[in-house]
C-alpha cells in the first residue's frame, strides 16, 4: 500500500511443525499471532524469509497450486467461526470437502461422523442461525478437519465462548487432533491450554520464544 | 445424500447463495429475477406483435399488389395476354394477369376527387376471388364495364353507397377537346358503385377505385393492350429473385419489379422501427442488469469475511470470481426462462387481455376501424428469439462480472480480518 509505512509485525520467527505434534502460540493482543498463522496457511507471504510446507517453499507454488495444497494440508478455525450462512450444518462440513475436491460417498460418510463426534448428531439440517455459539464452533472444527489435513490452525477458537462452553470445545479439539494425529497450532490466551500442548511458544516483539 | 456431487464448488455456492437452504422464499433473487424476467416478457410480446403486424401489412401489400409486376418501360404492353400466356409456363409462376392504372377525375355532386384507378382483369378468376375477400359490402357480381368498386376510405371522403353513381373523367378526355378544337363535345363516363372494398394496405384503402380491365381499356384507348401484368408465383419462391429473373429473360424494355421493391422504402420504415423499438425496450433488460449488478456489489462487501474463509479452505481467487459471475448467469438464465413463460402465456391470452384492457378504459374495440384487423396478429420470429436470449443473458453475466471481478481482488488476509 503506498503513503502507508510498512509496519513490521515478524522478525526472525523461526517455527517448524512435525506431524502430529501440538504447539501452542501465545502473546500480547496486536502482536502478530493471527499474521503467523495466515503465513503458516500460505494466504500470506512473508516480505523476507519463507514458509515451506512438507518442504515445499510456497514463494515456488502459483496460485492455484498453492490453493490446492492449502486445502488438503491445511485446516482452520477462526475466533468468530465463519460458517456459511446459506448452509445446513452438514454442508457446511461438507463445504471444505467440495472446495479440496474430495467430495464422495466417504466424505460424507466421514462429516457424519465428525459431526456426530462433536457432538452435534441431530443438527445435521440445522442452520447456523439456530445454532449456538458453541454449536456453531463444533461445526466449525468439523469442517477444518473434512479434507484429514496435516495441520489444523486454530486462532483463539473460544475467545468468544464464555468458559464452560470453551473448556468443552477446547477438550473437543484436543482429543480430536489427537485422534486425526493432525498437528495442532494453537493460538490461545488461556496459559493452561497452552502449556498442555507439546510445545508451547510465545510471540513477543516480533520473535518467537519457546517456553519451558 | 450428497447434494450435486460432481458440481464445482463455485456452482455450488453460487446456487445456495441465491436460494439459500432452509429458506423458501428468498426476495432478493426473486426480485433480480423478476427484472430480467418482466424485460425479456415485454421484448417478446412488443416485439412479436410488431412483427405480427409488420407481417400482416407485408401480406397484405404482396396481396394488393401482387408478388410481381412486369412492366414495359417505354409504353405499355400491346399484347398482355401472349405475354402473360408465355410467363405462365414459367413452373415458378402461378399466374400473369394484365392490369391498367392510372388517374381520373371523379366527379360525384360537384365535388371532384381525383383517385387512383386500376383496371382488374375480370376473366381471371383468381383475381375475382381476391377482391371478393377484401369486399365489405355490395358484390364482385355487380361490377361490369360500367361499374367501379371504391376502396373504404375513398367511399367514405363521398359518403359514396353501392349504388351510387358518379361521373368519371380521364386525362385523354381533356386532350381530345383540346385537338378537336373544342368542337366535339367530351361527355363523363357515368359509372355505378357496384361495391366497397378494404384491403387492410392504407395506402391502397386511402384513395383507388377498381374497375374492370375493359373499362380501363376504354377509358386510357389502351386498345387490347395493358399498363402491365400482375404476377402471382408459386408458393415459396422469392419475388426479389424471380424479379430478377424475369427482368433478365424478357429483356428490355420489359422490366419485372417485387412488391418489396416497389414498397421499398416502406418496408426498410417498417423495419427501422422495429429495430428502434427492440433498442428501447431493452433498456428495461439493462436496467434489471444495473439492478443485479448492484445488489452482486453489496453482496460481495456482505461476504467479505466468507470470500477469506473460502481461500482458507484452498479457493483461488479465480474460483472466487466464478462464484459470482454464475450469480449473474443464473439470475440471467432463469429470468430469461421466466420471461419466455410470462411473454408467451401474454401472448396466448392477448385478445382477452386486448378486450379486457379496452374494456376497463371504456374504448370500443378499436382494433378492427384502425387497422383492420380484428384480432392482434403475432409473429414470433425463432431469430429474434434468440437475440433476446443471448443478450439477456449476456448482459446479466457482465453485471456479474462487476462484482465477481472485486470479489477476485480481495486479499484473503483483508478478507478475513474485516469486520
Ligand atoms: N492490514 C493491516 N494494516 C496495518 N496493520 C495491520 C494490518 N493487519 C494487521 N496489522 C497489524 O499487525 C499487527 C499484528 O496483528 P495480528 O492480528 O496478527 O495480531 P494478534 O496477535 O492476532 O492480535 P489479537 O490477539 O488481538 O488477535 C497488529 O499491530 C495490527 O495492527
Ligand atoms: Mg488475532
Amino acid at each position: 500500500m503506498s503513503g502507508e509505512k510498512p509496519i513490521e509485525v515478524l522478525q526472525g520467527v523461526d517455527f517448524a511443525i512435525r506431524s502430529g505434534e501440538s504447539s501452542s502460540i501465545q502473546g500480547e493482543s496486536g502482536c502478530g499471532k493471527s499474521t503467523f498463522l495466515h503465513l503458516l496457511a500460505g494466504l500470506d507471504s512473508p516480505s523476507s524469509g519463507s514458509v515451506l510446507w512438507e518442504g515445499i517453499d510456497l514463494k515456488s507454488l502459483d496460485n492455484a497450486a498453492l490453493a490446492k495444497k492449502r486445502g488438503s494440508l491445511v485446516g482452520m478455525v477462526f475466533q468468530s467461526y465463519y460458517l456459511v450462512p446459506e448452509l445446513r450444518a452438514l454442508e457446511n462440513v461438507l463445504l471444505a470437502a467440495r472446495i479440496s475436491g474430495i467430495l464422495n460417498q466417504d466424505t460424507e460418510k466421514k462429516a457424519r461422523e465428525l459431526l456426530d463426534r462433536v457432538g452435534l448428531t441431530d443438527r445435521l439440517s440445522s442452520l447456523p442461525s439456530t445454532l449456538s455459539g458453541g454449536e456453531r464452533q463444533r461445526v466449525a472444527i468439523a469442517r477444518a478437519l473434512i479434507s484429514s489435513p496435516k495441520a489444523l490452525l486454530a486462532d483463539e477458537p473460544t475467545g468468544n465462548l464464555d468458559e464452560e462452553t470453551g473448556d468443552s470445545i477446547m477438550e473437543l479439539l484436543l482429543d480430536l487432533c489427537d485422534e486425526e494425529e493432525v498437528a495442532l497450532v494453537l493460538v490461545t490466551h488461556n496459559p493452561s491450554y497452552a502449556n498442555r500442548q507439546d510445545r508451547a511458544w510465545r510471540l513477543t516483539q516480533g520473535r518467537l520464544e519457546e517456553q519451558s | 445424500m450428497i447434494k450435486a456431487p460432481g458440481m464445482p464448488w463455485y456452482i455450488y455456492i453460487a446456487l445456495r447463495h441465491l436460494f439459500p437452504q432452509g429458506k423458501r422464499f428468498p426476495v432478493f433473487t426473486f426480485m433480480s429475477i423478476a427484472g430480467v424476467a418482466l424485460g425479456v416478457a415485454v421484448l417478446i410480446v412488443v416485439n412479436s406483435v410488431f412483427s405480427g403486424f409488420g407481417h400482416e401489412l407485408r401480406n397484405k401489400i404482396a396481396d394488393a399488389y401482387g408478388d410481381l409486376r412486369v412492366v414495359n418501360n417505354q409504353s405499355y404492353l400491346y399484347d398482355p395476354d401472349s405475354l402473360a400466356e408465355s410467363l405462365e409456363a414459367s413452373e415458378k409462376i402461378e399466374r400473369a394477369v394484365p392490369y391498367a392504372h392510372g388517374v381520373v377525375m371523379l366527379l360525384y355532386r360537384n365535388k371532384p376527387l381525383y383517385p387512383l384507378i386500376e383496371g382488374v382483369d375480370v376473366r381471371s378468376d383468381a383475381e375475382l376471388a381476391k377482391y371478393e375477400t377484401y369486399l365489405i359490402s355490395g358484390s364482385m357480381d355487380d361490377l361490369d364495364d360500367d361499374s367501379i368498386l371504391l376502396s373504404v376510405g375513398f367511399a367514405s371522403q363521398l359518403n359514396l353507397a353501392p349504388g351510387d353513381e358518379v361521373d368519371v373523367y380521364t386525362p385523354l378526355m381533356g386532350l381530345r377537346l383540346k385537338d378537336s378544337g373544342g368542337d366535339e363535345v367530351v361527355l363523363p363516363r357515368l359509372l355505378r358503385v357496384a361495391g366497397i372494398y378494404q384491403t387492410g394496405w392504407q395506402r391502397a384503402d386511402e384513395n383507388t377505385v377498381i374497375c374492370t380491365l375493359r373499362l380501363m381499356q376504354d377509358l386510357y384507348d389502351l386498345g387490347e393492350g395493358a399498363h402491365g401484368l400482375r404476377v402471382e408465383l408459386k408458393d415459396g419462391i422469392d419475388a426479389d429473385r424471380a424479379a430478377v429473373e424475369i427482368t433478365e429473360s424478357l429483356g428490355r424494355p420489359f422490366y419485372a419489379r417485387s412488391w418489396m421493391e416497389s414498397q421499398a422504402e416502406f418496408l426498410s420504415v417498417l423495419q427501422f422501427e422495429k429495430r428502434m423499438m427492440f433498442f428501447l425496450l431493452f433498456i428495461i433488460v439493462i436496467v434489471a442488469a444495473f439492478s443485479i449488478m448492484s445488489s452482486l456489489l453489496i453482496f460481495v462487501i456482505r461476504k467479505t469475511r466468507e470470500i477469506g474463509l473460502f481461500a482458507a479452505m484452498g479457493a483461488t481467487s479465480r474460483q472466487v470470481a466464478g462464484c459470482f459471475c454464475f450469480q449473474g448467469l443464473i439470475v440471467g438464465v432463469t429470468g430469461t426462462f421466466t420471461g419466455f413463460c410470462l411473454g408467451f402465456t401474454l401472448l396466448e391470452f392477448r385478445t382477452q387481455i386486448t378486450k379486457a384492457i379496452s374494456w376497463s378504459m371504456g374504448v370500443s374495440d378499436s382494433m378492427k376501424e384502425i387497422y383492420a384487423f380484428s384480432y392482434l396478429p403475432v409473429h414470433v420470429d425463432p431469430f429474434d428469439l434468440i437475440i433476446i436470449s443471448v443478450l439477456s443473458i449476456l448482459v446479466a453475466l457482465l453485471a456479474g462480472l462487476v462484482p465477481a471481478y472485486r470479489a477476485s481482488k480481495l486479499e484473503p488476509v483483508e478478507a478475513l480480518r474485516s469486520e
